[in-house]
């Protein structure tokens, strides 16, 4: 009696554990990228790259079109023009254009992903100068699917140190983080190629302010210690006591293969004062200079460590200029100077850009290369 | 009492289990973000504090069970209270385990809703659950105890996703440390002792463990294995997510594993989600256990099947005709943790001066 009842049980749960609402997969209008320009009327142009299915199909990528005001009601009038259910839990990348940027905050456009618990947190967010309609549009016949090159294209610009890496859920913490002001990764169409053209700078409220080109986006990766090693830098040098090989070449080349940072934060009279100190190991890779490497190795080092200090002190005057602090200085300015920082926590960016930033670099290197001289 | 009886009692190692995984449940969802809404990023320090005072309450109630170390909290209602004061002192204890039940499975219904089955309606989720949970329950401690054990060892599977999930984040995020005094800190105790709430439990479980002697030892080390999850989770959560965003999430344990990436599997936190409904169960069944073994210790052996039937319809019946929404959860839960707190912290105090009195004006009226 109690054994059947128990079975009658059992198979209850069988019956019942079949979930509702399933999808399948040739059903679905699979959503990878989102593009959004700005239109007409105050309203938002959405495109969306849909990958295809169906072997007889030339194209591997589909592209759709809506107008709408909202990211939200877009995807609803995506579901009109699909052939399937649309579906946006696997969206990899979203591309914003800078004149959208410039009029709606970045943080009201993304608000239904973060508050919808079935929306990937992962995808990448990218801005770009060019129409989006140009871009999603790009003739890349000969590399992987669009939304798959474009998160290929970001992630490998972020290793290799030419850009930031911003996906939605950095985006939600440089919102929130109140010692710190966002920055997406930008892109530009350039011969009809894609190429990633550095970091735009945004606004406590997600609005785009200023942009870094690639050069300084390394600068503001090793500040921020977002770097994978090595680091590879070629430098002009200018000096008198830097002598020239021929009249055109100056420069040299180095990779830097670890470096140790720690930051100093205090106050004084009211002002934030923030002393960098990084140590540098680096690797001789390419020496066009009249130095001798062996001999003249600490005026050298001296030579790069200036010109890093004045590469890093240009950017950092760059985000003063538009109180802007995508470094994340803030949040050293929380954890060892509370009571002030408190003062100033609702307006960091102004309070940054009054701030003593000093970098101090220290330079040593490590090795020569296979050359004695 | 046959239902509350099991061959040879429970090892301490089951013991220990028992309480430790009805204290982690819905407390570990929640507690960053409730604890960084009093106590900031000191809140670690308020689960110590909240540890202690545990501890204290949880030796306590070993105390007062092992002047009768063959009962229940039941049996006990009835030699201190009397007939008719101890029949409601059980029934006062019943509703308060059905209350912690029900709560319990609310939120698990509600955390499977909004993560993972977002269009399965509640009746169909209570149904689903509330089968097994009868089935468990009605086999007794015995295999509730087992059941409780698998869990437990299967939560150590969870414990590297949790140090995978600290990579990336800014330990400078916990500087500096007392930013706003110990004020804060001291608020904030009173919301780490209700993610303790479980080791009353022990009041029914003492009775069956095998070593009494090591009871203490036991409860202890539960508390303490409850404050290192906690501890984990609430560490985890403080420096991946900065100060001003750990206050916007409403399950932050869950929104921690979106950041998890395999390269075999995405999104980690819906598997997560799945996983922990099963420590949410062990957090929920052996209320509804201890509430059964109340109602069969105050009207007889015969009605606990019975008992378990009305139940479990009512609860399905009720799924039917009432959805609580998000904030009725919400309201409920806060419910829940100051009734809590009285039954867990303030009663045992309470019942062990009064046994200690009546005890003995006994002995003096025997002598």
């Amino acid at each position: 009696m109690k054994k059947s009842f128990a079975y009658a049980l059992l198979s209850l749960t069988l019956i019942t554990s079949g979930c509702l609402g399933q999808n399948r997969l040739d059903e679905l209008t699979l959503v990878l990228t989102f593009g959004v320009d700005q239109g007409k009327n105050g309203e938002m142009e959405i495109y969306t790259a849909v990958p295809v299915f169906h072997k007889e199909a030339r194209k591997k990528t589909e592209l759709l079109h809506t107008r709408a005001s909202t990211f939200r009601e877009g995807r609803d009038r995506l579901d009109n023009q699909a052939n399937g259910v649309v579906e946006t839990g696997k969206v990899q990348n979203i591309l914003i254009s800078k004149r959208l940027m410039m009029r709606k905050g970045l943080f009201d456009l993304l608000d239904v992903i973060y508050r919808d618990p079935k929306s990937a947190l992962m995808t990448d967010l990218i801005v770009t100068d060019d129409p989006i309609e140009q871009v999603m549009d790009v003739d890349i016949q000969d590399k992987p699917r669009f939304p798959v090159y474009l998160r290929e294209l970001v992630r490998s610009s972020h290793i290799s140190e030419a850009s930031v890496s911003t996906n939605v859920r950095r985006a939600y913490d440089q919102f929130y983080e109140k010692g710190i002001t966002p920055y997406v990764t930008e892109m530009k169409l350039s011969e009809n190629k894609l190429k990633i053209s550095g970091t735009a700078l945004l606004d406590k409220r997600g609005y785009y302010v200023a942009s870094l080109d690639t050069e300084e986006s390394i600068q503001l990766l090793i500040l921020q210690k977002d770097t994978h090693h090595p680091i590879f830098m070629t430098v002009q040098l200018k000096g008198k006591d830097v002598g020239k090989k021929d009249e055109e070449s100056q420069s040299i080349s180095y990779s830097i293969d670890y470096t140790h940072s720690s930051y100093k934060t205090y106050v004084e009279g009211n002002q934030f004062h923030f002393d960098l100190h990084f140590r540098y190991s680096i690797v001789l890779t390419e020496l066009l200079v009249q130095l001798h490497p062996m001999q003249d190795k600490e005026k050298l080092e001296k030579a790069i460590a200036s010109e890093m200090k004045k590469k890093m002190e240009a950017v950092i005057a760059k985000f003063q200029k538009h109180h802007l602090d995508p470094i994340g200085l803030g949040k050293y300015a929380r954890a060892y100077a509370y009571p002030q920082w408190k003062q100033v926590e609702d307006d960091w960016g102004r309070a940054f850009s009054q701030a003593k930033v000093r970098v101090i670099p220290e330079v040593r290197m490590i090795s020569i290369g296979s050359l004695r001289k | 009492m046959t239902f509350n009886k099991v061959q040879g009692g429970i090892s301490l190692f089951q013991y220990v289990m028992f309480i430790s995984q009805v204290q982690i449940g819905v407390g570990m969802m929640t507690l960053p973000t409730d604890l960084a809404e009093v106590a900031g990023t000191d809140g670690w320090i308020s689960i110590l504090l909240g540890w202690i005072a545990a501890i204290v309450i949880s030796l306590v109630i070993v105390r007062i069970m092992s002047r009768q170390p063959a009962e229940t909290i039941y049996d006990l209602f009835f030699r201190y209270l009397g007939r008719g004061l101890g029949a409601c002192a059980v029934l006062l204890f019943i509703l308060y385990c059905l209350f912690v039940f029900t709560i319990a499975i609310l939120v698990k219904i509600h955390i499977t809703q909004t993560w993972v089955l977002p269009q399965t309606p509640n009746f169909f989720l209570m149904l689903l659950f509330m089968i097994p949970i009868l089935m468990l329950v009605h086999f007794g401690v015995n295999i509730l105890v087992r059941y409780v054990e698998f869990v437990g060892l299967g939560t150590i599977v969870i414990i590297p996703l949790f140090f995978i999930a600290m990579k990336g984040g800014h330990l400078i995020h916990l500087l500096p440390v007392l930013k706003e005094g110990w004020l804060p800190v001291f608020q904030g105790v009173k919301t780490t002792v209700l993610s303790f709430l479980g080791f009353e439990l022990a009041f029914i479980l003492y009775p069956l463990l095998r070593q009494k002697n090591k009871a203490a030892k036991g409860i202890i080390i539960a508390n303490t294995i409850t404050m290192c999850m906690q501890m984990l989770v609430v560490i985890t959560c403080y420096i991946q997510f900065n100060p001003y965003q750990i206050l916007t999430y409403i399950w932050p344990t869950l929104d921690l594993f979106e950041t998890v990436e395999f390269p075999f599997v995405e999104r980690i936190e819906v598997i997560f989600t799945a996983f922990y409904l099963f420590l949410i169960s062990t957090s929920g069944i052996p209320y509804l256990y201890t509430a059964i073994a109340g109602i069969e210790r105050l009207f007889g052996d015969s009605i606990r099947e019975k008992a378990m039937l009305v139940l479990g319809l009512g609860y399905i019946v009720s799924a039917f005709i009432y959805n609580p929404t998000f904030y009725q959860v919400n309201q409920m839960q806060k419910w829940g943790g100051n009734i809590g707190m009285f039954v867990a912290y303030l009663f045992p105090i309470a019942f062990w001066l009064y046994a200690g009195v009546v005890d003995r004006i006994r002995r003096w009226d025997k002598t």
